[in-house]
């Protein structure tokens, strides 16, 4: 009987064990004691939007900030600019533009306003086709025209201005994303909004293209994060006369690194420019998973070309970096995004700041776990208090489809600060 | 007599308790399989398929606690495969899938370490595993930036894994080690001479070793040969798996239906799909099918129902303009949405599409036919079908169309790399009276000058 018993019970016999921990490779860190105002801008948000890029910058001229975001999903070009009642009122510069990767803003015709650069990526997935433009909106009164200084080319990803031949005028880099094949690019301007495009470099997957004087001698140099087939920075040396000397700054051999993201920045107020990367993208995935390998370096230049390589960060899927002195001790402070953290918990990092204790040793402090799939950052005095507030925007291609957000803003308060 | 028996069966009773009792205790001991926090995340058709494989996997037979393991693997819930895996592994030691599986699963979640020695004990179960299971190991390595290790691994590797041997060419090159890297990518490439990443890291290993002009070229052979390396063969796997379970299993089988006489059927399934969750490449598929049903209107209002959601493309604009033209719509607002398309990508079907609506002006037609033979002239050109090319850029060329410089650059482009070098310079000069400051025909131009003067040199 009892042999019998068991055997039919057995497959019905409830598992009671207590099972081992699981694995979490999940950034989480204490949450910030600096108070923050997070805000949604524009409609609440029912399809997963698409944010490439936000910037804070004054584009009217009348000392009141404006939210810059390149909306990818639906092709257009949105500023937000607060009214006097706090509220942010979304305002479309323009639209149809195949996938805006990147705006930058300059006065381009030196005729005293902004005009907006668009780098037109032409195409969110993967694609080795021409589909990729340097589109130049010119500001002419309340209006902008559009022009086409670039076509013919593969996913455009950024695109920066400077005087990089010391003729006076301004020249463009131009990272050529690609897919498998792709270029650093730097554009010659001719006047009468033509430019000459010169190859610098040819591979595929160049994300940012900042300007500075990495080396102190009064010109700009060009500087490309190259995110593809190969995990490389490399430095474009202004030698004057607009010829530049390539020189490979950095590469990594793990090529699963995910290169996402670079800046320029005086990170220890050395007086010279360091870079900021960060390393996170785990696009090839249908679903992801942080990365012990993720975060974000600091490339301290040392002088004549030579940097020394910090890691200061570990947040998993960190895909965009901003400098400012966020806790107001005289020191800069790093704020980081995620796109990839581990999403499917909810405390989950996708906003952190890195607090700077003066000598470049930073603390991790978490201001927000929602909206998640963060790509883009950007840090300014928004609301015209005297501290610095952040912007992000989201970019959710990849599940979970949940906590979605487009442009998000955290306005800092008046609590506890140094 | 009586006494004695009952006090042996009572004996017998008490150790069969005792026994059993013990294995059930054990039994019910068993920790049950992970549930991950599904809810919220996935779709109600693929919470319902992992209930089932965990009810499978609750008394798991040799195979439910891996199929378990795959399924949550492949939506992503990694620390819940890997407790499953570690499972399927004590329950059948001698099987490869489940330590390869496991490899797999680790490496996604960053423990390269432990990943690498269950992708090693999956290859010495499974021969067949042994290249696809060292490359990843090898990538794991790298992970850790532990380069000796990683090329120790690839070294191991057949000459047959494509994957594998770039690999190897990738780290002697980036380690300052170019010269022994040539070999190699010749070997490679006269194997698969269709493969742009051998020509770019060739170039690579060239200008590395000071021959710019045999870099120049492979550069320039990267731009017209198609094919790619399969590099990311964890990606790779777990796509692959993912129509085995939940809603893409079902999107699989909705797949079947698509014959002639089952459109109905498979219409309706799509459109419950859709409703589970919302996929784009399902609501395309829909919407095809709703235009070979007839019912276009349908048609139309998925197609711009997934420009909402997913964002315009010149593909969905192309399909968005064909529905709206059967639907029988404003002809004026078809033919923007076709304007629109080429704006997104230059593409000889939608130039195609658009001439019916351009035939009442002579000139608009043939700048729309220079256009289309233009952009199948770079679709020839990518391919490396340069004769073709050649004659569609030359119909292309002379029309004053939009892109007229580019296809003067690009027959010269074409016509340089037939050695028809004359005839090329005299395009690129073409190009650059129509667009002064196209930096490659200049570029070309003056390399050509500067091999001329080289050539004078030389003579001299």
């Amino acid at each position: 009987m009892v042999p019998l018993a068991t055997w039919i019970a057995w497959p019905n016999l409830p598992a009671t064990g207590t099972p081992s921990p699981l694995f979490d490779g999940s950034s989480v860190y204490p949450a910030t004691t600096l108070p923050f105002q997070p805000q949604s801008m524009g409609p609440a948000i029912e399809i997963p939007a698409r944010i490439s890029h936000v910037q804070i910058v004054d584009l009217d001229g009348d000392s009141h900030p404006e939210i810059l975001a390149c909306d990818a999903l639906a092709h257009r070009l949105l500023s937000y600019k607060r009214s006097a009642d706090g509220e942010w009122i979304e305002h479309q510069i323009s639209s149809d533009m195949a996938t805006p990767a990147h705006a930058t803003v300059v006065d381009i015709d030196n005729d005293g306003d902004l005009d907006i650069l668009v780098a037109i990526l032409g195409n969110t997935f993967p694609d080795d086709s021409h589909v990729g433009r340097v589109l130049l909106l010119e500001r002419n009164g309340d209006r902008y025209l559009r022009h086409v200084l670039l076509e013919g080319t593969r996913r455009i990803a950024d695109i920066q201005a400077g005087d990089l031949d010391g003729d006076g005028d301004l020249d463009l880099a131009v990272a050529e994303f690609g897919y498998a094949r792709g270029r650093v690019l730097w554009l010659e301007n001719l006047g009468q909004r033509r430019f000459r495009d010169h190859q610098l470099l040819y591979a595929p997957g160049t994300i940012n293209v900042p300007l500075a004087d990495l080396d102190g001698d009064g010109d700009l140099d060009i500087i490309a994060n190259v995110s593809q087939d190969d995990e490389e920075i490399w430095g474009f040396e202004n030698t004057g006369g607009g010829r530049f000397k390539k020189r490979l700054l950095h590469k990594w051999l793990n090529f699963d690194i995910g290169g996402s993201g670079m800046i320029t920045a005086d990170l220890d107020k050395d007086g010279d420019t360091d870079l900021l990367v960060t390393v996170g993208d785990n696009l090839e995935y249908a679903y992801t998973y942080p990365q012990p390998y993720h975060g974000c370096f600091w490339f301290e230049n040392t002088g004549e070309w030579s940097f020394t390589v910090h890691r200061i960060s570990t947040l998993g899927g960190a895909h965009a970096a901003s400098v400012t002195d966020l806790d107001g001790d005289g020191d800069n402070d790093v704020v980081l995004v995620s796109m990839f953290n581990a999403w499917h918990h909810d405390e989950s990092a996708s906003l952190v700041w890195l607090e700077n204790d003066g000598h470049q040793q930073f603390t991790h402090w978490q201001i927000a776990s929602e909206p998640t799939h963060l790509v883009t950052v950007a840090t300014g005095d928004l609301d015209r208090d005297g501290r610095p507030d952040i912007v992000a925007g989201g970019w959710h291609v990849i599940p979970p489809f949940r906590r979605l957000g487009g442009v998000s803003t955290w306005l800092s308060g008046s609590g506890d600060r140094k | 007599m009586r006494r004695r028996r009952l006090i042996l069966l009572t004996v017998l009773l008490g150790i069969d308790v005792v026994f059993f009792g013990w294995c059930i205790l054990e039994r019910t001991s068993r920790p049950a399989p992970p549930r991950p926090p599904a809810e919220g995340i996935v779709d109600s058709e693929t919470a319902r398929d992992f209930q089932r494989l965990w009810v499978l996997a609750e008394n798991p037979g040799p195979a439910d606690m891996l199929a378990l393991g795959q399924a949550y693997a492949v939506y992503g819930f990694f620390p819940e495969a890997d407790q499953c895996l570690e499972r399927a592994i004590a329950l059948r030691p001698e099987a490869a899938a489940n330590w390869f599986w496991s490899g797999l699963v680790l490496n996604r979640l960053g423990q390269t370490a432990r990943s690498t020695e269950r992708l090693l004990e999956a290859a010495r179960l499974d021969p067949d595993r042994v290249d696809e299971c060292r490359y990843i190991a090898a990538r794991n390595h790298l992970r850790d930036d532990s380069l000796a290790k990683a090329e120790d691994e690839v070294r191991q590797i057949g000459p047959d894994h494509l994957a594998g041997q770039y690999l190897l060419a990738y780290l002697m090159v980036h380690t300052d080690r170019s010269a022994e890297a040539m070999p190699i990518l010749d070997r490679l490439i006269a194997r698969f001479a269709q493969v742009h990443r051998l020509y770019q890291l060739r170039a690579r290993a060239e200008e590395l070793l000071g021959d710019d002009e045999a870099a120049r070229r492979d550069r320039e052979t990267a731009e017209r040969v198609p094919e790619s390396i399969a590099t990311d063969a964890v990606a790779d796997h777990l796509g692959e798996k993912s129509y085995e379970f939940g809603l893409e299993r079902r999107i699989v089988a909705a797949g079947r239906l698509n014959t002639p006489g089952n459109l109905d059927a498979l219409a309706n399934e799509l459109t419950t799909i859709l409703s589970i969750s919302y996929r784009p490449r399902i609501a395309r598929l829909l919407a095809s099918i709703e235009l070979r049903r007839g019912r276009s209107d349908a048609a139309v209002t998925l197609l711009k129902q997934l420009i909402r959601r997913d964002g315009a493309t010149s593909d969905t604009l192309i399909e968005l303009g064909l529905a709206m033209d059967a639907a029988e719509q404003d002809l004026t607002q078809v033919l923007l949405v076709f304007q629109q398309a080429l704006q997104y990508q230059l593409d000889p079907e939608i130039c195609r599409l658009m001439s019916p609506f351009v035939k009442d002006s002579a000139a608009n037609v043939d700048r729309l036919e220079a256009l289309q033979k233009h952009a199948e002239g770079l679709q020839a050109f990518r391919e490396n079908r340069l004769d073709q090319a050649v004659t569609l850029f030359e119909a292309a060329a002379p029309v004053a169309h939009q892109r007229q410089a580019e296809s003067n650059f690009f027959l010269g482009e074409c016509l340089w790399h037939l050695d028809r070098r004359e005839a090329a310079l005299e395009a690129y000069r073409r190009c650059l009276e129509l667009r002064p400051h196209h930096g490659r025909a200049a570029d070309r131009i003056g390399y050509v000058d500067q091999i001329e003067q080289v050539d004078r040199k030389g003579e001299g």
